[in-house]
């Protein structure tokens, strides 16, 4: 039996009786339905048609016989004579109802008087005989004949014939158009319709033959009389066939209405449904087997296929994973199979390459058939065959079959044994452990690891005999460890000794450094400060952890940090020690002047460790150095003009006193014999010179009083236009004749808040300068305003002027320009004006052009 | 009768000096300005020049060295008489080629002496 067969069949049936439900209920709705249809078809179909048509032909024949009616109305309101009017009649009948054939009129001789359409050829034809006519006339009821064929036309007729007063109104009518009114309402295929008379002649069917033929049914006359009326149909044999009927009946004339169908025919319909219902529900329940099965596939297959792939892996089979079932809910299961799979097929993997590839020799055995099942390469290399003729040979065939010890092979648990054999020649030594594989077929399996000890023996047999040797050098060695320990001791000793000292001398270091009241720093070779003191760490106002660390140039600001670095670069090159004046940051905005003293540390390798470097600040040093320069420049200067001063007053007084002594000596040598114009011309000259050098005398007290910052400076209200007047009329005196003097006094007011001693200086200074260089005349003018806050005097001549490149030395005390040196003069006058100007707060300014004249200007701010 | 020329910018002095000299039989040249005095040499060979220093324009050191370039004047005795009292002023005249450096205010007596001393002193090296 198949895996899960009872489950498929459970599962099968379960989908077929779930499908079988609404198939049973359709196919016995179909079933109903079908013998519904089958019933009414027949009954329906056959029966109403027989009382379509024989209403229909009931209505056609009561039509013509209600024409006739018409007509025998008409007749009978005619005049017998008027032959004309019965023609015109008929023939309008005849026209209105085209299935007459014709429409005569019989008198009451049974003679035809009138016909329609007119033949001649029946006027007068004798009726009179006919019983039809008696039969009529006399009953005045209408009459119908039984059908016949027209001689005329050929066709089934039958005669109807009404009385009128006068005689019968006979009227032929052509039947044919009743088969085909028939023959229109026919079922189908081999169905006929046919109408009979009384007699059971065929007066219409739908083969008009059988009409034209006289062809009697007996069967319907029976039929007729045997209607029972409730049944519309029924089956009935007809020419040696079954045939479905349906039957009608009219009265007057009385007919009856026969449709008749081939029982196959009739039923072909119902059989071809039946057919299709069959073929449906024989579909429907292959559809439903079909889906059963795949659905029970789908179920069990999924199933299968675990167990077939359970086996397979079994078997040592990976080669393929399972794949997804049609239902998703197997889909976890089946990945969580591959899963397992993959991590068995990697486990067997990591197993057999541990087994195979080891170098350790490993066998299984077979205790029951004392046969070997699986050996590694290197067991097989042990051995010296080849795998193929190792696996399945017993034991005992084997050179070295002393490896495997029965008593091992059947005990319990584990086994461990060394064994001494002789392998190739050479002594070999093993290590077996033995021991039963779990898990295998009733437990017969053994496995066998041996590991070749012969090297480890060897050298456990060396070890031993070493061992005594090593003894006595471990004795020795210790002997002399024991001397070295000693030494160490004493060298340990020596080391904390030292290491005391070098404490000791850091810790002196520290101070020293710390104690001079300088700034000390320390940059190893990256420009990292390594050490400072603390005057280094107050002087740059940072503390230590702030310092000790980082670089030169996150300390200093640029430009100095790399001034510095190349400075240590330059020290590093040249050794030595390096000191330099140059500038250091405090702070962005307060640079000091230091000098550097710097050093190269150098380690014990002779490696330099970095810098070492101090550093004096000079900024208040340098600051009175410069003061004492400066001031030192000034002295030095005004040594200087004091040397040229005295050296300058002493030659201008030597020339007078020259003068002096020159006429003194002469008077007292030759005075006595000289004439005395003679002799006064020489008193004349001591008394010049003696006049000049104390006006020289008076200038020179002026200029050193100016000189010395120690001019008298007295500003009172003074009346400046009466000075300047005053001034210029002393001055006037001096003149020559060719000098004309001109005043412009334009200030709106006198009085002024001046040191009208000094002002007159300025006044008689500028006006007598004017008149000395101007030895040819001219005009001199003392011009004198007043604008805003400032006093200008301007005085200008037009005399020889100031040579241009002297101009600048106009200034200078006892300066005289050569073009001037004709004309006495101390040189002291211009220095005097400006003095006295600028203690006024005022200024001197001249322009002068050479031969044509100067002007002077003093402002003086009021 | 020896002729001597005196140069000096001060009025004063050249008439004390004319005066002085005259008186002891001297003919005497006088020149307000070294110009003056070299123009003047051109027609009169002097026999001693009595020189100013601090004169406008040429100074007494221009003159001497203008006399010591021509061969005619180069060797007549040469005496400064200057204003110019420091001792480093007399040893810059002398090195300048004077014979003589004569501080004012001078003596007249002293001066006499000298120009007669310094006459004779030429003669015998003629």
């Amino acid at each position: 039996m198949k895996p899960f067969q009872k489950l498929k069949n459970v599962l099968f049936s379960s989908y077929i009786l779930v499908a079988l439900i609404p198939l049973t209920v359709l196919a016995f709705i179909s079933l109903y339905l079908l013998s519904e249809y089958f019933r009414r078809d027949a009954h329906v179909k056959n029966s109403l048609l027989a009382e379509l048509t024989a209403k229909e032909i009931s209505v056609f024949v009561q039509g013509k016989i209600s024409s006739l009616n018409i007509l025998k109305e008409a007749l009978n309101s005619l005049n017998e004579d008027d032959s004309r009017s019965i023609n015109n009649l008929l023939q309008t009948t005849i026209e209105n109802y085209p299935s007459f054939e014709s429409i005569f009129v019989l008198n009451r001789q049974g003679h035809i008087s009138n016909i329609a359409p007119f033949d001649s050829l029946f006027i007068g034809f004798d009726y009179s005989t006919s019983s039809y006519f008696t039969q009529t006339f006399n009953s005045s009821q209408i009459y119908s004949s039984r059908a016949f064929i027209s001689p005329r036309t050929g066709q089934p007729t039958i005669t109807v014939a009404v009385p009128y007063k006068n005689g019968v109104i006979t009227g032929f009518i052509n039947l044919s158009s009743l088969s085909s009114i028939i023959a229109r309402i026919t079922p189908g295929r081999n169905s006929y319709a046919a109408i009979t008379d009384d007699n059971g002649t065929f007066i219409a069917h739908t083969d008009l033959n059988r009409v034209r033929q006289r062809e009697t049914e007996e069967n319907f006359s029976f039929m007729r009389n045997n209607y029972s009326g409730n049944d519309n149909f029924f089956w009935l044999n007809y020419n040696g066939k079954e045939v479905l009927t349906s039957i009608a009946f009219i009265n007057k004339p009385d007919w009856t209405i026969i449709i008749y169908q081939d029982a196959e025919d009739a039923l072909a319909a119902v059989k071809a449904i039946r057919l299709i219902i069959l073929l449906g529900i024989t579909l429907s329940l292959v559809i439903v087997l079909y889906t059963a099965f795949r659905r029970t596939n789908n179920v069990i297959m999924p199933v299968t296929r675990l167990i077939e792939k359970t086996k397979m892996v079994s078997a040592g089979d990976y080669s393929s994973k399972l794949e997804y079932a049609y239902y998703a809910e197997f889909n976890q299961l089946i990945d969580e199979f591959n899963l397992m799979i993959d991590n068995i097929q990697q486990r067997e993997k990591h197993y057999s390459s541990l087994f195979y590839n080891s170098r350790t020799k490993m066998l299984l055995i077979d205790t029951s058939t004392q046969e070997i099942k699986d050996i590694n390469p290197a067991a097989a290399e042990f051995f010296g065959l080849p795998y193929e003729s190792i696996i399945n040979r017993n034991i005992k065939d084997f050179d070295h079959s002393i490896i495997f010890r029965q008593e091992t092979l059947n005990e319990w648990p584990a086994q461990n044994y060394i064994i001494r054999l002789n392998h190739n020649n050479t002594e070999k030594y093993l290590d077996v452990y033995a021991s039963p594989l779990e898990g295998s077929d009733n437990n017969t399996l053994i496995y066998l690891i041996i590991h070749d000890i012969t090297d480890r023996i060897i050298a456990e047999r060396k070890i031993e005999e070493y061992k005594s040797h090593l003894e006595v050098l471990v004795a020795q060695r210790t002997n002399e460890l024991t001397i070295v320990n000693q030494q160490l001791g004493t060298e340990l000793e020596r080391i904390r000794q030292t290491e005391e000292k070098l404490r000791d001398q850091l810790s002196f270091f520290t101070t020293v450094m710390n104690t001079i009241p300088v700034p000390i720093f320390i940059r190893d070779m990256n420009n990292r400060y390594s050490n400072c003191n603390k005057f280094f760490e107050q002087y740059i106002g940072k503390s230590r952890s702030q310092i000790i660390g980082q670089s030169l140039f996150d300390l200093i600001d640029e430009p100095y940090a790399s001034t510095y670095a190349r400075m240590d670069e330059q020290l590093l090159k040249d050794g030595n020690i390096q000191t330099y004046e140059y500038k250091f940051p405090v702070s962005p905005d307060k640079v000091r002047d230091v000098i550097f003293n710097k050093a190269v540390l150098v380690k014990a390798d002779g490696e330099p460790a970095g810098i070492i470097g101090s550093f004096q600040d000079i900024t208040e040093h340098k600051k009175m150095e410069a003061d004492i320069q400066h001031a030192l420049n000034s002295e030095k200067e005004l040594n200087e003009l004091k040397t040229r001063f005295i050296s300058t007053t002493s030659h201008e007084f030597r020339t007078p006193l020259t003068a002096i002594l020159s006429s003194a000596d002469l008077l007292e040598l030759y005075g006595r014999k000289w004439t005395e114009e003679k002799y006064n011309k020489h008193t004349s000259q001591i008394r010049r010179s003696v006049k000049y050098m104390t006006e020289l005398l008076d200038d020179i007290l002026i200029i050193s009083r100016a000189e010395s910052g120690k001019m008298v400076f007295n500003p009172a209200t003074c009346n400046l236009r009466e000075v300047c007047r005053e001034i210029m009329e002393a001055v006037k005196v001096k003149a020559g004749e060719h000098h004309h003097l001109e005043l412009v006094y334009s200030p709106e007011k006198d009085y002024f808040l001046l040191d009208e001693k000094l002002i007159r200086q300025i006044l008689s200074n500028l006006l007598s300068n004017a008149i000395k260089y101007s030895p040819n005349g001219g005009t001199v003018k003392l011009i004198t305003s007043n604008k805003y806050n400032e006093l200008t005097i301007e005085v200008t001549d037009q005399g020889i002027g100031i040579p241009e490149d002297e101009q600048k030395n106009l200034m200078i005390p006892f300066y005289r320009t050569k073009n001037a040196a004709a004309i006495p003069g101390t040189g002291l006058g211009l220095s005097i004006v400006r003095k006295s100007a600028e203690v006024h707060g005022g200024k001197l300014f001249f322009e002068s052009c050479l031969g044509k004249g100067s002007t002077f200007t003093v402002i003086i701010p009021v | 009768m020896k002729k001597i020329l005196v140069v000096d910018d001060s009025q004063d002095i050249l008439t004390s000096l004319t005066d002085l000299l005259e008186e002891s039989g001297y003919y005497v040249l006088t020149a307000g300005n070294s110009q003056s005095a070299l123009r003047i040499m051109q027609e009169n060979i002097p026999d001693l020049i009595l020189c100013d220093i601090v004169m406008p324009e040429l100074t007494g050191y221009d003159l001497l060295s203008e006399i010591k370039k021509n061969t005619m004047t180069m060797n007549i005795p040469f005496i400064f008489i200057s204003a110019q009292a420091e001792k480093m002023d007399v040893k810059k005249g002398l090195n300048a080629g004077a014979d003589e450096y004569l501080t004012k205010p001078f003596d007249s007596v002293a001066l006499l002496g000298l120009v007669e001393r310094m006459l004779i002193h030429k003669v015998q090296v003629f």
